[in-house]
């Protein structure tokens, strides 16, 4: 069972290393930090044109900046499990900032994400209209009912690293197998109409390496569906 | 300056016992670490000069350190505040979320180390892209004001040991910095820590005459200039 979960969970990335948590520890050194060329950008932007930085700085920062992920992280996750709930979502990040001392940061950034959200908003509804299911209102179990039939598979255990991993593939539902999820509470469809659309902007707003490789098999299962 | 360091050597163990003197009032004076530095100067200058008895001197030198680290700060603090308004200037401007200037996927991964986090929305990373980014221009905006304290033109790795020394919200970040840079930052403010320490007995006498003396105001300085490098006293401990 494990293994099969573990084969789950890291085959979309096609790299079992840095697909699977447990082994996060013997990913390479600098996967631990943002690359230093960005880094570096980055703070030339705050320094005179004549300014130089030696590279023990650079690398100082980028252990900073790794140190403050984590330790905003670690906030919002303490705050998410007190409140019962599994995804760490932009609202918990700035709470955390708020709790953690960073109160200059939450004014911009709120704005930054309602701008993000009304962007990739309109993207996630344009997606959803070229689906041929018709729209229905949906949550979380539902999308995971979804997401264990397209890979073939029931085990409550899963339902977590199947969402966390297929969560796109949710949106390729079809009608008859909606109609269950309409027995919730209006509040629970509401939260999982919510989780839906951000795990859709996920699929649609990630380009790197991962997001890529995630399209291929929704297509795939879209073609054969 | 060699000079002044020159004689500070001497009262080493002066300083071990103001380290203790630390501990105890330091949990009083966290909130004062960002301002400290003008309280510093400030002392030194004052007790340099009852080694002169001039009264004059006295506050020529506190006037002069007053005014070279009140405009250093004021520079800083109108950097920041130009800083912060210009984010949202610049957020505005965004349109294209896709062109981050970080990668996503390795945020998501160092978000991921910690065990405890399980699913982690599209839109985190894309905050923590930004979140980083003024990060590490607070980070190196507080990093470069040490550079320029220091007459030089290349950001070490000891003018960031010393912002994050300086500033509350980068306590966290104090691990990462190796001891060698703090103890650096720590040294350079022994020479202005030995003088509160040192000047106890002076001091008790200026606590006295306040009201009679305006000049005293300066004493005051002094009184308060003492609790205020506790904390480095502490942190060197």
């Amino acid at each position: 069972m494990t293994g099969k979960r573990n084969q789950i969970t890291t085959s979309p990335v096609g790299s079992p290393t840095s697909g699977n948590i447990s082994d996060s520890s013997s990913s390479k050194e600098q996967d631990r930090f943002l690359p230093i060329a960005n880094v570096s950008r980055i703070m030339k932007r705050a320094l005179p044109a004549n300014a130089k930085i030696s590279k023990e700085a650079k690398e100082t920062v980028q252990e900073c900046v790794s140190e403050f992920i984590s330790f905003i992280t670690g906030e919002a996750s303490d705050k998410c499990q007190r409140e019962k709930r599994k995804t760490i979502n932009g609202d918990d990040l700035l709470w955390a900032m708020t709790t953690l001392g960073f109160e200059n940061y939450v004014g911009p950034l709120k704005f930054y994400l309602n701008n993000y959200r009304e962007t990739e908003g309109e993207k996630s509804s344009m997606a959803k209209q070229e689906e041929h299911s018709p729209t229905h209102q949906t949550n979380i179990d539902g999308v995971v009912v979804e997401i264990n039939k397209l890979h073939h598979s029931v085990a409550a255990t899963n339902k977590a690293a199947d969402f966390n991993t297929f969560s796109g593939g949710g949106f390729y539902s079809v009608g008859p197998q909606v109609a269950a999820p309409k027995s919730f509470t209006e509040i629970g469809g509401i939260n999982g109409y919510r989780e839906s659309s951000i795990a859709q902007s996920a699929v649609s707003g990630d380009h790197d390496a991962s997001g890529n490789r995630m399209m291929p098999p929704n297509l795939r299962y879209r073609v054969e569906w | 300056m060699d000079h002044q360091g020159h004689s500070q050597n001497p009262s080493m163990g002066v300083v071990g016992s103001g380290a203790q003197l630390a501990y105890g009032s330091n949990p009083y004076q966290p909130g004062q670490i960002t301002g400290p530095p003008g309280s510093v100067v400030t002392s030194v200058g004052t007790i340099q000069s009852t080694g002169q008895p001039a009264g004059a001197q006295l506050g020529q030198h506190q006037l002069a350190y007053q005014h070279i680290h009140q405009q250093q700060q004021h520079q800083l603090q109108q950097q920041l505040q130009q800083f912060w308004s210009s984010q949202y200037q610049e957020i505005e401007k965004v349109t294209d979320f896709k062109n981050h200037s970080l990668p996503l996927a390795r945020i998501k991964k160092i978000m991921k180390a910690d065990e405890d986090v399980r699913m982690i929305s599209a839109e985190a990373p894309v905050i923590f892209a930004r979140a980083c980014e003024m990060f590490i221009l607070e980070l190196t905006l507080r990093s470069w004001n040490h550079t320029e304290e220091n007459k030089r033109r290349t950001l070490q790795k000891n003018d960031i040991a010393a912002a994050i020394t300086r500033t509350d919200i980068f306590d966290f970040l104090v691990d990462i910095v190796p001891r060698e840079d703090l103890k650096d930052e720590v040294l350079a403010s022994i020479p202005r820590g030995t003088m509160p320490v040192a000047g106890p007995a002076d001091a008790l006498p200026y606590c006295y005459m306040p009201p009679q003396h305006p000049s005293q105001v300066g004493a005051a300085g002094v009184i308060m200039g003492k609790p205020v490098m506790d904390p480095n006293m502490y942190a060197q401990q």
